[in-house]
């Protein structure tokens, strides 16, 4: 019997798939604070590996949240959604730093956490976040393999059982489109 | 761009990327056609995909938030009052956090110190002491203390918590000035004034230890904590310190890090003062003008060394133009007297700020990096870059962050897999004493060996060959003796021969104490692949810890605990508790090293002296001796080392026993077993291959002497004795060619021994080869072992039948002998010569020799065991009681033969071999004793070899007793098929006259005259007066 925790965040992914993006909204403290939580709990497991696989977390976040053994399909989809909150939490956040506009909406989360790996990143999230609208604008399926590898941290593998496409085929999509993200973003 | 567009970019691309790289530019190129821009965005794509570390390859969620998790987990934890934060850094002192002091909700460093320090009270209230002291400093310059005490099991210490980070992110820094590099100096100086003032001294100034706020302010950090640490310092010297290894480790760290700013008089020990600290800053004022140190090494001994003995290379040498005020007052920190130092730190800060009037306000220093030179300049006008500098939170206040902790554990780390594998050589190198007490020189690389000798997992190269080594590379005969092995030389050594590591070991004082390194280096990479350091709290510490450390390095060089476990003799017991025993030891074992033998002598017995219980001094003196021929000085040692033998490692047990077997029992079946022994259990040791080979030819056993011969050339094919002992062994399986060429081969890799010309004697004799055999007598003539080829020539001369010839020689060769003092060796040379002639027929002359041999034997009172050699090489002996049963002295041979059973009852060769040859002998002067003498020799088949042909010739002379030719024949055959076992044996010519006789028996007439005539042959000049020679013609005429 779901929790109606988990219930809500079904419904969520429902209803934000189904493009009501006050969804979005909701989703992402509860999904953020979930993968938060399970981390340090690993953190404190593993002290020493200092390893934590990214899908792993997201993927153990879904469970934790659904709450109930449910279709590859719909964990796909999460994995989706998830790739798709980081890009939207980083994006909105180095554009909030950009502003000098901290704080604010995004007091529910733990902004030390994003700013660490904002400021980390060799790419200007912001400028990639624009080339990969471009992409997108031509070629959606290379946007969405570059949303799930780079923001879900998934790997081919997954990649391709989300996307439903074998892993040569996401292999080469990827390949042509990091080129592509690279010479944009070079040139920008 | 639109969709095709982008379809075309994404079609090339791919279709490029399955081309090889040198192929797609081409492709694109006629791809395009005229199209490019097109070529020129797929090109930019292609080289995009060749970058490696793509930037986009690293997800954001990598590290997803583990990083605020890092002070999240700690966030629950309390310290007393204090909420942790975050860990700011850690040290040799301790874990340094951040926290928040709950009652006044500021920021707060704490460090806490490692708890093995609250174990001990008196530590306790020195850190209390030490820790009021310094709370007590009130200076802009010094951080502030707020609070220590105890939580739990740790001691912490609470401060101010400074934003910066230490001088460690400046040195080396190309942007920093002189005049930022004063100021700082000039406030560090002004803080040492305050503490010096109040009677603190800091103990442990270095780089880490200061602090530059992002505003310029310095602040130095840990005033006095050093000394907590610390367990040895000349002004207090503690009861409680404790020179094992395990107090140790909690301070390596500290001790290891500090070394490069460490004054001299810290470094030695004695009682450390304000002027230390003046040193120390000098240290770090050096380093921040040049970028280098002064002191600096490999190692921390090598540092050490430096700061002790080495004058820092001028300021000049990095940094143009140096005012000679600067130049004056760092020299002037860095005096090792520190009388002739700065003395106060007040003067030191006058003669600061006097420098600092003096520079131009843009004095600024850069580095060139390609040539390490530092180019002191004026420049433009810059604000204080210190300040500019992008400001690292190290946060690390409290913290030492001993940068060279941290390598050293990483270097521990990496040390963890195996450096070497048991098929690895490994040489060892001269080790380096900077204590100026000459007991360590060469003794601790003694104890070394034998401590390491003892893993069968490590090979150590022998020094010998090592030495043959330094010939090859171009030194004379002497230079190769008394050359140091260096670190450089033992690298080259390690090169040429294929070894696959050095060990250099090194030993230092640091006040009453020592500090061992061990330190494996890579022969190809000059890489350290394994370094070991313990400590020694006294001088009679240092063995026991050299010990240690061998044991610990054996287990980092790879080797499993069990092996560790079940082959380590403590160092004291398997050499001695005494340095100075061994270090005569080390003395003489390097004299005999020399080939002077007779020198060693008085510094193994002065060893032994010193400790009566040095197993290993009377085992080398024994063979000392015994080399020296002086047999029965040498079996004394030999019982000695044997009563002793307990003590000792595995490996030398089993060569004290292998030796004792040989020369004091004589029970080769004990002998064989340890060898063998020896051999299973370490494998790759060419010494104990070739000690087995040596069982198995005393024992005759050839064929397995080859194969064991040659596990040694495998390992190791410049050892030349066993080469030489191979070449013995081929020879004695008629195997004359290969001996050759073994020897030959030996000699191209310029080898050259007296076994080889030895050797080589014998296949020229057995090729007839006169001039050949001139040739190689010649190589002996002034040697100490010439009387032993004047032998030689006399055998060559019995064998043809030339007694007087022989007779000549022999007692010229038992001349020689005896000049030499070696009694024994005259008489086995008389008895070779009594023997002779018995066998001629001689006997009146045979019993006048032999009694002379037996009056010897009683005046010099020579025992039985010195008079029955193992002998290698093919070395002839008769014992007095078998010359004598040959004559016909039955009852005195008998006598003889009974005294010597009683005496060596063990004696694998006297009893299965010799006594039933000389029974037999005995039983064949009574016509019927023929049968019994056949029984008697039918037992004597094992090691037969080992008495040339004697058995066999004894065994053939019976059947002609007994008149049964068939087996007569065949033993006389035996011989005749086995030249190669005696090769210069009067036998040989005397085995083709008994098959003569046999064949004659067996009524075979022709071939009995072609023996007779092969025997003639051989003996074309002999003495016309030889009754066996007349008799052999009386019977050739008779079957005519």
């Amino acid at each position: 019997m779901p929790s109606p925790a988990s219930q809500n965040v079904t419904q969520l992914l429902h209803a934000w798939a189904n493009g009501a993006e006050t969804a979005r909204d909701e989703l992402i403290p509860l999904v953020y604070d979930t993968l938060h939580r399970i981390a340090r709990r690993r953190l404190r497991e593993e002290r020493e590996a200092h390893t934590l696989e990214p899908t792993a977390l997201v993927n153990e976040a879904y469970l934790k949240l659904v709450e109930q053994e449910v279709s590859w399909q719909s964990r796909a989809h999460f994995f989706g959604v998830a790739a798709r909150l980081m890009r939207e939490i980083l994006i909105d956040y180095a554009r909030a730093r950009q502003r000098h506009k901290r704080g604010g909406e995004w007091q529910r989360i733990s902004l030390t956490a994003a700013d660490n790996i904002v400021q980390e990143q060799a790419v200007d999230l912001l400028l990639l976040d624009t080339a990969l609208q471009r992409l997108a604008a031509f070629d959606s399926r290379k946007s969405h393999v570059v949303e799930l590898r780079f923001f879900g941290g998934l790997t081919l593998e997954e990649t391709a059982a989300v996307l439903n496409l074998s892993t040569p085929t996401i292999e080469r999509e990827w390949r042509t489109a990091r080129a592509w993200l690279q010479t944009e973003l070079a040139s920008a | 761009m639109s969709p095709e567009r982008w379809q075309k970019i994404n079609d090339l691309f791919e279709a490029a990327l399955e081309r090889p790289g040198n192929e797609r530019l081409a492709f694109l190129s006629q791809a395009c056609a005229d199209d490019e821009e097109l070529q020129r965005r797929v090109q930019a794509m292609l080289d995009a995909d060749q970058k490696t570390n793509l930037m986009l390859d690293r997800s954001p969620l990598d590290g997803v938030l583990m990083r605020s998790l890092e002070s999240e987990s700690l966030s629950e934890k309390m310290i007393g009052e204090y909420r942790l934060v975050r860990k700011l850094g850690h040290g040799g002192m301790g874990v340094v956090y951040l926290v928040v002091d709950t009652r006044l909700e500021r920021q707060v460093a704490l460090k806490l110190l490692p708890a093995q320090l609250t174990n001990d009270p008196e530590r306790m209230r020195r850190f209390q002491r030490e820790a009021r002291a310094a709370s007590a400093l009130n200076h802009p310059n010094i951080i502030t203390i707020y609070d220590f005490g105890q939580v739990a099991e740790h001691l912490y210490i609470a401060s101010e918590f400074v934003e910066g980070h230490t001088l460690r992110a400046v040195v080396g820094d190309p942007d920093v000035t002189l005049n930022q590099i004063v100021d700082v100096m000039i406030q560090v100086a002004s803080a040492l004034e305050a503490a010096h003032t109040a009677g603190i001294i800091h103990r442990d100034i270095k780089p880490e230890n200061i602090m530059v706020r992002p505003d310029g302010y310095v602040k130095v950090l840990d005033f006095g904590l050093a000394k907590l640490v610390e367990t040895h310092s000349g002004d207090e010297p503690d009861a409680e310190a404790s020179s094992d290894a395990t107090a140790f480790e909690t301070r390596a760290g500290a001790i290891l890090g500090t070394v490069n700013y460490m004054s001299p008089e810290q470094a030695r020990g004695q009682k450390v003062d304000a002027r230390s600290d003046l040193f120390s800053l000098g240290v770090v004022f050096y380093e921040l003008l040049t970028g280098h140190r002064p002191f600096n090494g490999e190692t921390y001994n090598h540092v050490l060394v430096a700061i002790l003995d080495q004058e820092p290379p001028l300021l000049e040498q990095y940094i143009k133009d140096v005012p000679p005020a600067l130049s004056h007052l760092v020299r002037r920190l860095l005096m090792k007297d520190r009388e002739m130092r700065c003395q106060t730190a007040h003067e030191l800060l006058g003669d600061l700020k006097a420098l600092r009037a003096e520079l131009t306000t843009d004095a600024r220093l850069q580095r060139q990096r390609s040539n390490a030179q530092t180019v002191l300049m004026d420049a433009p006008a810059t604000t204080s870059s210190l300040r500019r500098r992008k400001v690292i939170q190290v946060g690390a206040v409290l913290a030492i962050l001993l940068l060279a902790v941290a390598a050293w554990m990483v270097y521990q780390k990496r040390f963890q897999r195996p450096a070497l594998t048991e098929k690895d050589t490994i040489l060892l190198a001269d080790f380096v004493n900077t204590t100026g007490d000459a007991v360590f020189d060469g003794t601790l690389r003694q104890g070394l060996i034998v401590q390491l000798a003892q893993s069968p997992y490590l090979n150590i190269y022998p020094e010998d060959r090592a030495r043959e080594t330094l010939r090859l590379m171009g030194r004379t005969r002497e230079q190769a003796q008394e050359e140091k092995i260096t670190r450089e030389v033992g690298r080259e050594i390690c090169q040429r021969r294929g070894l696959k590591a050095l060990l250099v070991g090194t030993i230092a004082s640091l006040g009453n104490n020592f500090v061992i390194t061990l330190e494996t280096i890579s022969s190809q990479s000059g890489e350290v692949i394994a370094l070991q350091q313990t400590e020694a709290g006294s001088r009679e510490q240092v063995l026991k810890s050299l010990g240690q450390a061998a044991t610990d390095l054996r287990g980092k060089l790879g080797e499993s605990l069990a092996s560790i476990g079940q082959f380590n003799a403590p160092i004291e017991q398997a050499t001695t508790p005494s340095l100075e025993a061994l270090k005569d030891y080390s003395v003489a074992v390097e004299v005999q090293r020399k080939g002077q033998q007779d020198k060693a002598i008085p510094f193994f017995k002065r060893a032994t002296e010193r400790d009566a219980d040095f197993a290993l001094a009377y085992l080398r003196l024994g063979v000392c001796y015994r080399d020296l021929r002086n047999l029965a000085l040498g079996n004394q040692q030999l019982e000695h080392a044997w009563r002793l033998r307990q003590r000792v490692s595995e490996r030398e047990r089993l060569n004290i026993a292998a030796t004792y077997h040989r020369y004091i029992t004589g029970d080769l079946t004990q002998r064989l077993e340890s060898t063998l022994l020896w051999t299973q259990t370490w494998p790759q040791e060419a010494a104990a291959h070739h000690v087995h080979g040596n069982s198995l030819v005393i024992t005759g056993q050839y064929a397995q002497a080859v194969e064991t011969y040659r596990t040694v050339l495998r390992l190791d094919a410049d050892y030349a004795l066993s080469r030489a002992n191979l070449a013995l062994s081929l020879i004695g399986l008629n195997r004359f060619e290969e001996a050759q060429a073994v020897i030959a081969e030996g000699q191209a890799r310029g080898a050259d021994i007296s076994g080889f010309h030895s050797r080589l004697f014998l296949l020229a004799f057995l090729k007839g080869d006169a001039a050949e055999m001139a040739r190689q007598t010649e190589w002996f003539v002034g040697r100490p072992d010439e009387y032993q080829m004047c032998e030689w020539r006399a055998r060559v001369a019995a064998s043809a039948g030339r007694r007087q010839q022989a007779e000549e020689l022999f007692a010229q060769a038992a001349t020689l002998a005896a000049a030499r003092g070696l009694v024994a060796e005259q008489a086995r040379l008389l008895a070779c010569n009594a023997n002779m002639n018995a066998l001629f027929g001689l006997t009146s002359v045979a019993k006048q020799q032999t009694a002379r041999v037996l009056a010897l034997l009683a005046e010099k009172n020579i025992g039985a065991q010195e008079l029955l050699p193992s002998p290698i090489g093919q070395i002839d002996w008769h014992p007095p009681a078998w010359t004598l049963a040959l004559c016909g002295e039955v009852a005195h041979a008998q006598t003889l033969a009974d005294d010597l059973h009683h005496k060596l009852p063990q004696d694998t060769l006297h009893n299965q071999l010799w006594l039933p040859l000389i029974r037999a002998t005995i039983e064949l002067q009574h016509k019927e004793g023929a049968a019994r003498a056949v029984q008697l020799l039918q037992s004597a088949r094992e090691y037969e070899p080992a008495l040339g042909f004697r058995l066999a010739w004894l065994r053939g002379q019976a059947y002609l007793q007994a008149r049964n030719a068939p087996l007569a024949a065949a033993e006389f055959e035996r011989i005749l098929a086995h030249r190669g076992w005696d090769v210069m044996s009067s036998l040989w010519p005397l085995a083709h006259l008994g098959l003569a006789r046999a064949l004659a028996l067996q009524g075979e007439t022709t071939k009995s005259r072609q023996q007779y005539e092969s025997f003639f042959a051989l003996w074309p000049a002999a003495d016309a007066d030889l009754p066996v020679l007349s008799e052999a013609r009386q019977e050739y005429e008779r079957l005519r």
